[in-house]
């Protein structure tokens, strides 16, 4: 299998870079600023070429380019981007589409929509040359599992029944469409109330998922009940069911499973794991015992479908302390090697999330994993997992030769035109990723609708239907932009790209809002990654940017626009408690670049994620923090899902951090804070600084001054509504598209 | 009444003459050759939705002005086919031309609801557009459908899935549905759901030689589909009742009175053809052999048809057509042509036009295998004669149909009124705009390979394979619905290079090239064809060879640049510099590993072809899949003694199961020389023949001069990835992606020249 691997990398040679007649000349040559705008997301950093940072040129010297034959472009990462041998299979290249969907396209049905399909589409579009399914699909599903249990905010797709094989094969053609492979996850279920070893096991997984409800004191938690051993009967039933859906997703156009043997989630994983098997039969004991269940599932599968039915497993690296080791990794990717065809590896959420958050420093923070088995001698072909969501690390790693392939899912999401950035080299218009985990679901409980959307690309979730909601631009308008920050400027993009004449109004001296002012928090670096990005976009387009210049009615009236937009953002509430107005109080946004002159000792009122962030920040550069907060919880409207266990374990890890659960703060003096605990009681804390982090207000008046400016009047981002940044760029988008 | 339909005629007229600007400003104003081409020279719905085609002018009401840069009609001032384009009066209906689209739907599109999908009824509706000027739904409608027919791990799941009529929520998709066909200006009709209950048939325990399911079907050919399960025992059936027709009667009506007030439905279409419903069970002498009115004599034969077209007519008025379709005469035993000319004159007044079909499910979508002077149109002789005997009923005739030339030439001789299409207007979504344009030359033939009734591919445990419908020559079809979202428009000119000159290459080159690329087409031989160049001279292949003509043609008149013996390599492509290479060079046969497999007597299946004349008499072919035994009964017809060996217990298991499979068999069985034996594993090849282990795990022998390998094929990868990085971008296209088919082919060279 090894020898066939392409492992060519042809000396680029060095060819002219040709002038960027790209897709603007498209847009401004053909009138089709709708499609560009509709595009955004797909299209994602579309807004002009590398290093070409003047504005727009004439549309006549375009128009007159576009009718010329470009000369060829040099090969940018020929490594990433290269065919990718596997077996009898050539994928497209070395880019795996992990499992990702915008969940919420989802409907009620036991079969995919016709959203659910153009978004995988979209995916393979995007440059995946494999991708997997991330809804559960089984053979006539129960309802109770659509209705609760885990795996429970999916509804099931049925493989058996006939209407939904037809809709899952026109699933599969939209992703072969784009010469992409389709696999989707296949499904091991145990009996209820049976576990792979008896007895009540805690193991790491199951607090990671209870911290998501019960916050820190998940760690202090009983065990769970009791469970019984599974027998070897059931777990060959397991092996027969999948080989009967692996037989019927075939039938389906499905190219191939993806076995799902990471974090002790299912049977395989729970088997392959140290610290959850205790069995001492045949599957317990030796490693090669432990991989005995999972070289089952693989061979029920290959006899059942063929030797080219590919098959992905995908694994943690190595399990927390106490659990399997990097080395018996490597082991179990030796003992898988000629069973499947491709072996992805994650980090395991025991200690990191497996879906990276900014909370990680590190770009790729599993790359070391495949590259430690790479050393120990194995030979499958390996996929690398989590944070490669850009050219650069995916090439790297490549040629490095620490991975064979690279798990992408969020690079994808983010840039719906990934593959035509890459190929073209130009990674300075790729949009970064915030890695904030809400294309996973952004619920606030387990129980909310999953949201999957992305806080950076607006159209994410509405590519079906997004040509229709944007209309082309009728004529060209004359645009103010009040306010430099995400959505400001997003807005002003936007605006721009339709072909009208933007100016963007910002009272400091420099873009990005917010964003400018959280650049030395050391955890925030794909925000600052993400504003530079705009920052550089905004330098590319052709807006108008007018700096140090505070706006105000007058200006903006007699400029004369027809369409004003106000993106002037939010203000911290001030709560009503004796002394907030004193001289140590601060309120939150204004700790960033004033961390020295605090106190050492800073006590929080209001323990939300923007203050549990800002107190981490504070602890970091070394000061003594107290965070009051009046719920149950810290920060309980952080989202939920492979989010906010990672952010407790950020927390956990900062000593000097303390927080104090339902703390009604009844008094700020110059000595510190009073409040009201739990019971009822009246309590004190000393400190020479308060922060005030009670929440934010939307800039509403100030923002209505500008009413009646221009024809047009807009408000986007948080002067709209104060929130994050997925509702500012989703505000800028659409009300940008709309001018 | 019929001041009302003259009303909605005018306006349809008006909304066409619309139509037709929009699109094609639509088409230059953008760029949006991408979107034309993403219609495959139809147009989709998106395309025309598509906001960034309408000037601000429409907005007004004003004729929108032609933008400059738009190209000169092709369709000329005079009609180019009269008979085929001209409005055809049927009752007090008038139908926008002579084209009946016959029963057909994109099954792949239905999905789990007793109710037609969005895409379904886009799908429909662009059959409209294609030009039927009747269009007839192939969905079984009926009243509550069971829920159950949807499971295929059990036993008797339907291979239909059914709309249900007595559902209101159903009854507005479908008022959706015909509202979308009624926008181009055609009719809708759907076929009428005649069942008797379980258990009962016309006559009590007649075999069952009609048309669908039957039990141990997977015995036919002479045993070459054996079935995994043992075959069930036909079951008895009881004869139904007077009672029961009456019933069956007045479900039918009730089900047209939901459809036409429902749902808006102008037309039912009654299945009378090759023994399937119990109308045509009770036409045909072969089933019917009851001794009361509806048994006997022909009168009493067609009694029960024209009791079930007045009871319609009776509850839906006369403005309701009925379309009647039967076989224009049976098999040996069944009824003759003159016998169904004497059905023609009783239904006459009855019903309001009669379409004739050839006799069985197979030869009514006639395929490949169909050959001889009236290949491309076999069941037209039958309204030729039912005119000549005196039939004065409109008569439709269907089979075949997908040259304008044949179809207006038939209609002009008065050989038939109309004529039926189903298959011309799958690879053709524009087929109204081309006859307009007088451009046969320019309708993509189709192959006749019935993948479009369904591409169920492989036999297996399940009751049935998923039904893929898919056309193997139009790569759009199926995804009309989306392909406007799944394209974008060029983003500038590229150079681009197709390296071979196959199908696939050449469909590539076309769209590569329709979307303003310059394309250069690299072909090492002299021609270009590809794999299609070697079917030439096989008399059932006359489809393909039609396509492949086609597609050659297109090429030429395209503008991509064609450097024939040139066999291109990395470097070369390298040196002139291209930003795109697409290598589209095929597959290879596979060579088992075999004792004596490089002998001299042993010859790849590529290879046979052309070079018959050099093989021995007696020739053994190793693989019964669908292309070995095409090879073994080319080689038959060249004079051949043939034996074909396959390893599995199932012949041709790849081969297109509905509407083909039984007819590739018959065929087969008529070629005598030609033998098969299933679960031979070949173990030796010798300069005297070969040896095998057969069934028993004995060792066999047959005397051969001759050995050809016929099992499958591979991609060439190695080859075609050499050319990755002789260009900024590399694709893989057609067989050296995936060895597969000619639908595989194609949709892989469109999906990736739509994306440069």
């Amino acid at each position: 299998m090894m020898e066939n691997k392409v492992r060519n990398s042809p000396q680029m040679e060095a060819m002219e870079k040709r002038d960027g007649l790209s897709r603007r000349t498209f847009l401004s040559g053909a009138g089709g600023a709708a499609l560009a705008v509709a595009a955004s997301g797909m299209l994602g950093g579309c807004e002009g070429n590398s290093g070409d940072t003047s504005p727009p040129k004439d549309h006549k010297d375009q128009a007159a380019k576009e009718t010329a034959v470009n000369a060829p472009e040099p090969l940018y990462y020929p490594h990433l981007l290269s065919p990718l041998r596997i077996g009898n299979h050539v994928l497209k290249n070395h880019i795996i589409g992990t499992p990702a969907s915008p969940h919420f396209l989802v409907g009620p049905d036991a079969w995919p929509n016709e959203a659910i399909m153009e978004a995988y589409a979209h995916t393979a579009r995007a440059g995946a040359a494999i991708v997997v399914l991330s809804q559960p699909i089984s053979i006539h599903p129960p309802e109770v599992e659509t209705a609760h249990g885990w795996g429970g905010h999916f509804p099931y797709w049925d493989l058996a029944n006939a209407g939904a094989q037809n809709l899952l094969s026109q699933l599969t053609e939209g992703v072969h469409y784009y010469g992409s492979l389709c696999l989707w996850k296949v499904m091991m279920r145990m009996p209820y109330g049976y576990d792979v070893s008896g007895g009540s096991i805690k193991d790491i997984e199951v607090t990671t998922r209870e911290m998501e409800t019960m916050g820190l004191e998940a760690l202090n938690a009983p065990p769970p009940p009791a469970k019984k051993e599974i027998t070897e009967e059931m777990l060959q039933k397991i092996v027969e069911d999948v080989g009967q859906q692996a037989a019927l997703g075939k039938e389906c156009g499905f190219d191939g499973v993806m076995v799902h043997c990471a974090y002790r989630g299912a049977p395989t994983g729970r088997l392959l794991s140290k610290l959850v098997n205790r069995r001492t039969d045949k599957y317990g004991g030796s490693l090669e015992n432990r991989a005995r269940f999972s070289l089952e599932i693989f061979d029920a599968i290959k006899n059942r479908c063929g030797k080219d039915f590919f098959i992905m497993a995908t694994m943690s690296g190595c399990e927390p302390e106490g659990g399997y080791t990097l080395d018996d990794g490597a082991e179990y990717a030796k003992m898988f090697t000629g069973h499947i065809d491709l072996l992805d590896v994650k980090g395991d959420p025991g200690e990191r999330d497996s879906s990276p958050t900014y909370f990680i420093p590190k770009r790729t923070p599993f790359l070391y994993m495949t590259e430690h088995y790479k050393k120990k001698g194995v030979t499958l072909t390996l996929s690398s997992d989590g944070g490669f969501h850009d050219p650069d690390s995916g090439e790297e790693a490549i040629s490095s030769g620490k991975t064979d392939a690279v798990g992408m899912c969020r690079g994808l999401i983010t840039n719906r035109d990934f593959i035509q950035l890459a190929t073209a080299g130009r990674k300075e218009d790729v949009v970064p990723c915030i890695r904030c985990n809400l294309c996973n679901g952004n619920g606030e409980q387990t129980t909310s609708a999953w949201l999957s959307d992305c806080a950076v690309n607006p159209v994410y979730g509405l590519e079906h239907k997004i040509d229709r909601m944007v209309s082309p631009p009728e004529d060209k308008k004359k645009v103010a932009v009040i306010g430099g920050g995400p959505a400001g400027m997003k807005a002003a993009l936007v605006a721009a790209e339709r072909g009208h004449a933007v100016t963007l109004y910002e009272k400091t001296g420099r873009l990005g809002g917010n964003f400018a002012r959280i650049e030395t928090v050391s955890f925030k670096w794909p925000h600052k990654e993400f504003k530079d990005y705009l920052v550089r976009q905004i330098g590319k387009s052709g807006v108008t940017v007018r700096l140090n210049t505070e706006a105000d009615a007058a200006m903006i009236r007699k400029e004369g626009c027809d369409a004003v937009i106000a993106a002037i953002g939010a203000e911290p509430v001030v709560p009503d408690i004796p002394g907030v107005r004193g001289k140590n109080v601060v309120y939150v946004p204004d700790v960033y670049g004033e961390e020295s002159s605090l106190a050492k000792d800073v006590v929080f009122i209001g323990g939300g994620q923007t203050g549990v962030e800002a107190a981490m920040h504070l602890a970091l550069k070394g000061h003594n923090i107290t965070v009051l907060e009046a719920s149950k919880m810290l920060a309980p409207e952080a989202l939920r899902i492979h989010f906010y266990s990672a952010l407790l374990n950020a927390w956990e890890q900062l000593p000097n951090c303390h927080y104090v659960q339902q703390a009604h703060c009844t008094g700020i003096s110059e000595e510190g804070v009073t409040y009201t605990d739990a019971d009822g009681r009246k309590q004190s804390i000393k400190a020479g600084s308060v922060v005030v982090a009670a929440g934010m207000k939307a800039k509403t008046d100030p923002a209505l001054a500008f009413a009646g400016t221009g024809p047009w009047f807009y408000t986007v981002g948080d002067c709209r509504k104060a929130g994050d940044l997925r509702m500012a760029m989703r505000s800028a988008f659409s009300t940008a598209s709309m001018i | 009444m019929e001041k009302e339909t003259r009303n909605d005629l005018q306006f349809d007229a008006e909304r066409k003459e619309e139509e037709g600007v929009s699109r094609r400003k639509f088409l230059s104003g953008t760029g949006g050759a991408a979107l034309a081409i993403a219609a495959g020279g139809l147009l989709t719905d998106r395309a025309v939705a598509q906001p960034s085609a309408l000037p601000a002018a429409e907005k007004t009401g004003d004729k929108p002005p032609v933008p400059a840069g738009i190209a000169e009609s092709k369709m000329g001032t005079v009609p180019k086919y009269p008979h085929l384009l001209s409005p055809m009066k049927v009752g007090n209906h008038i139908l926008k031309n002579r084209i009946i689209g016959s029963a057909s739907g994109a099954h792949l599109l239905q999905g789990t609801d007793p109710s037609p999908t969005q895409a379904i009824m886009i799908h429909h509706a662009n059959t409209a557009r294609a030009g039927a000027s009747i269009v007839i739904i192939s969905q079984p409608i009926k009243i509550h459908p069971d829920p159950d027919q949807l499971d295929v791990l059990k036993p008797g799941a339907s291979p239909f899935l059914y709309w249900d009529i007595a559902n209101s929520a159903t009854r507005n998709m479908l008022s959706q549905l015909t509202e979308g066909v009624h926008f181009y200006g055609s009719l809708c009709a759907w076929k009428a759901e005649i069942r008797p209950p379980a258990g009962y048939d016309v006559s009590a325990s007649v075999s069952d030689v009609g048309h669908g399911v039957k039990a141990g079907e997977e015995e036919k050919g002479g045993g070459a589909l054996k079935s995994k399960t043992p075959p069930q025992p036909a079951q008895e059936k009881k004869e139904l009742t007077e009672e029961m027709l009456k019933a069956i009667i007045d479900s039918a009506a009730d089900q047209a009175l939901l459809g036409k007030e429902g749902c808006g439905f102008d037309a039912i279409w009654l299945h009378c053809g090759y023994r399937g419903a119990p109308t045509a069970r009770l036409m045909s002498p072969l089933t019917n052999h009851r001794t009361d009115k509806y048994g006997g004599s022909l009168e009493n034969r067609a009694r029960f048809t024209i009791e079930l077209c007045d009871a319609i007519k009776k509850k839906c008025g006369k403005d309701f057509l009925i379309l009647l379709m039967m076989s224009g005469a049976e098999p040996e035993g069944g009824y003759t042509l003159d016998d169904g000319v004497k059905f023609a004159k009783l239904f006459t007044g009855h019903i309001d036009m009669l379409i004739l079909k050839g006799d069985s499910g197979d030869v009514n979508s006639p395929d490949n295998f169909v050959t001889g002077p009236d290949k491309y149109t076999p069941n037209l002789y039958m309204t030729e004669y039912y005119r000549k005997k005196g039939v004065t009923v409109p008569l439709i005739s269907d089979g075949g149909f997908t040259d304008m030339e044949l179809a207006e030439k038939a209609l002009a001789a008065g050989k038939t009124d109309a004529v039926g299409m189903c298959r011309a207007l799958i690879t053709n979504r524009n087929f109204l705009q081309l006859a307009q344009e007088g451009r046969n030359e320019d309708v993509r033939p189709c192959i006749r390979c019935n993948g479009c009734h369904i591409n169920g591919m492989v036999y297996t445990p399940w009751n049935r394979s998923p039904w893929h419908s898919i056309c193997y020559v139009n790569p759009t079809w199926g995804l009309e619905h989306k392909i406007g979202t799944m394209i974008s428009p060029p983003t500038d000119k590229k150079k681009v290079a197709i390296i071979g000159g196959g199908p696939a290459g050449m469909e590539a080159a076309l769209i590569a090239a329709e979307r303003g690329h310059a394309v250069t087409l690299f072909e090492k031989t002299g021609r270009l064809g590809g794999t299609f160049n070697t079917f030439e001279n096989v008399s059932f292949k006359w489809p393909h060879t039609d396509f492949k003509n086609y597609m050659v043609r297109q090429i030429n008149k395209s503008d991509v640049k064609v450097r024939l013996n040139t066999e291109a390599t990395p470097e070369m492509i390298k040196r002139e510099g291209y930003n795109a290479v697409l290598v589209a060079i095929g597959a290879e046969p596979m060579v088992p590993e075999i004792p004596g497999v490089k002998g001299k007597n042993v010859i790849l299946v590529t290879d046979v072809y052309g070079k018959e004349d050099t093989l021995a008499k007696n020739v053994v072919v190793l693989g019964g899949g669908q292309t070995g035994v095409e090879t073994a009964m080319h080689l038959e017809e060249k004079g051949h003694m043939v034996t074909v060996l396959e390893a599995s217990d199932i012949l041709a298991r790849d081969a297109v199961r509905v509407h083909f499979y039984d007819e590739f068999l018959q065929v087969l069985a008529k070629h005598t020389h030609c033998k098969t034996i299933l679960q031979a594993r070949c173990n030796r090849i010798t300069d005297k023949g070969v040896t095998y282990i057969d069934a028993d795990g004995k060792e066999q022998s047959i005397k051969a001069g001759s050995v050809v390998l016929s099992v499958g094929m591979k991609a060439r990868s190695e080859s075609a990835l050499k050319f990755y990085g002789s260009s900024a971008s590399f694709y893989r296209i057609g067989d050296c992606e995936l060895a597969g088919d000619l639908r595989t082919a194609m949709r892989s060279a469109f999906g990736t020249a739509s994306t440069l």
